[in-house]
C-alpha cells in the first residue's frame, strides 16, 4: 500500500487525481462519522463540511510536515471546518457557564425510543463537539482544548452539562415511551 | 445513564458510546463533487490520473538508460569516423594503385612499341614498301599522341615539345610539294 506521505507528495507536487482518490477513499470514511456528529447529524451539512475540509487540506497539503498522522491532521480540519460552518450558522458556542446550557426537549416520533445518536445531536452545539471528541473519539480534556481553544476546565464543564443533558434526554423518552400505550 | 450526576459514564453508558460507528462512508456523489471542486480550483488534473508519479527510486534506472543512450551514440560515431578513415585510405589506395598500374602500362606498351618498331626495321627492306609505309605512319602517330600526352602531363618538358614540333616541321615541308600547284589560285 502506497504511504500517505507519498500520495500527498503527488496532490501537492502534480495535482495528480488518482493519488487524491486513494487518500479520499483511505481517510473520508473516518472524517465523516465525526463532522456528521458535530453538526448534529445533518447529512447534507456533513458533505459540505466533508468537501470543505478536503479542499482545505489540498490546499494545505505542502505545509503538512508529518508530524501526526495524515487521519489525524485530516480531522482536526474537519473539526474547524464544522466549528466554521456552526459559526455561519450561528449555531456554535462553548461557553464557561455549565448553568447556560440548556437542554431542548426533542420532538421525537410518536412511539419511537430516542436511541444514543439522536440524543447527542439534539445536544447544543458546542458541549456536543466536546462529548463527541472525548467519549466517542477519544480525544482528552488538554486536545479538545487545544483543537477547540478552549480552557480544558471549560472542556471539562461542558463534557459533565453534555452527560447531563443526554441522560436527560434519553431517561425522559425512556419514561415518555414507557408511559404510551402501545 | 442511571445517575444524572455522575461525572463518569457508567459501564453500560461505555458500551453504548463504543458501540457507535466510527466509520461511514458518505455518498459517491459527493467524491465526484469534490474532485470536480478540485479540479475547479485547478489543484487537480495537472496530471492526467492515474499516471504514477515521479519517483526518485527510478533515478539510478533512468540514468542506466541515459548512460546506454550515449554510449551507443558514442559507439556510432567511432564507427563512422573509423569507417571515414578506412574510406579515405582505401581511396588513396586504390589511386596509388591505379598510378602503379598506369606506370606499369606505359612500361609494357613502351616496351612493345619499340619491339615493333624494331621488327618493322628488319622487315623493312624485304617486305612489300606499302605494308612498311603504313607501319611507319602508325608508328609516327603513335610517337605524335605520345608525345601530346607528355606535353600535356609535363608542359615543360623540352623533349616531348621538341618532338611536337619536328612533327609541325614536317608536315609544314610535306605541304607545299604535295599542293604548291593549288595554291597559285586565288578565288573569289
Amino acid at each position: 500500500m502506497t504511504p500517505d506521505r507519498t500520495l500527498v507528495e503527488a496532490v501537492s507536487r502534480d495535482g495528480d487525481e488518482a493519488a487524491f482518490r486513494e487518500l479520499y477513499r483511505r481517510h473520508t470514511p473516518r472524517l465523516y462519522p465525526l463532522v456528521m456528529r458535530m453538526v448534529g447529524g445533518a447529512e447534507m451539512d456533513a458533505e459540505d463540511v466533508v468537501q470543505e475540509a478536503w479542499m482545505r487540506a489540498v490546499a494545505g497539503m505542502k505545509r503538512f510536515r508529518g508530524d501526526s498522522s495524515f487521519g489525524t491532521w485530516l480531522c482536526a480540519i474537519g473539526l474547524n471546518a464544522a466549528r466554521d460552518h456552526l459559526r455561519r450558522r450561528g449555531r456554535w458556542g462553548v461557553t464557561e457557564d455549565v448553568s447556560e446550557v440548556e437542554i431542548p426537549v426533542p420532538p421525537a416520533p410518536h412511539g419511537q425510543r430516542l436511541d444514543l445518536e439522536r440524543a447527542i445531536a439534539l445536544l447544543p452545539p458546542g458541549c456536543r463537539a466536546i462529548l463527541v471528541l472525548h467519549d466517542i473519539e477519544g480525544f482528552t480534556h488538554d486536545e479538545i482544548a487545544r483543537q477547540l481553544g478552549i480552557a480544558v476546565g471549560t472542556s471539562k464543564s461542558q463534557l459533565f452539562a453534555a452527560r447531563r443533558a443526554a441522560r436527560t434526554l434519553l431517561a425522559g423518552h425512556k419514561e415518555m415511551s414507557h408511559a404510551r400505550p402501545e | 445513564m442511571h445517575d444524572p450526576n455522575d461525572h463518569d459514564l457508567t459501564a453500560a453508558e461505555r458500551e453504548a458510546f463504543d458501540a457507535l460507528p466510527r466509520e461511514a462512508m458518505p455518498s459517491r456523489v459527493l467524491e465526484e463533487r469534490i474532485v470536480s471542486a478540485l479540479r475547479a480550483r485547478g489543484d487537480l488534473g495537472t496530471r492526467p490520473a492515474g499516471r504514477p508519479a515521479w519517483d526518485w527510486r527510478r533515478l539510478p534506472l533512468a540514468a542506466a538508460a541515459a548512460a546506454g543512450i550515449a554510449l551507443f551514440a558514442c559507439g556510432l560515431a567511432l564507427g563512422q569516423w573509423l569507417g571515414a578513415r578506412h574510406t579515405a585510405e582505401a581511396m588513396l589506395a586504390l589511386q596509388r594503385q591505379d598510378a602503379a598500374n598506369a606506370a606499369a602500362a606505359v612500361q609494357r606498351t613502351g616496351s612493345a612499341y619499340l619491339s615493333a618498331l624494331g621488327a618493322l626495321a628488319q622487315a623493312s627492306a624485304s617486305s612489300d614498301p606499302q605494308e612498311v609505309a603504313r607501319a611507319r605512319a602508325a608508328a609516327q602517330n603513335v610517337l605524335h599522341e605520345a608525345a601530346n600526352e607528355m606535353v600535356r602531363m609535363a608542359p615543360d618538358d623540352p623533349v616531348s615539345a621538341e618532338i611536337l614540333q619536328g612533327f609541325d616541321r614536317a608536315r609544314v615541308q610535306a605541304t607545299p610539294a604535295s599542293a604548291g600547284g593549288k595554291q597559285r589560285l586565288v578565288w573569289f
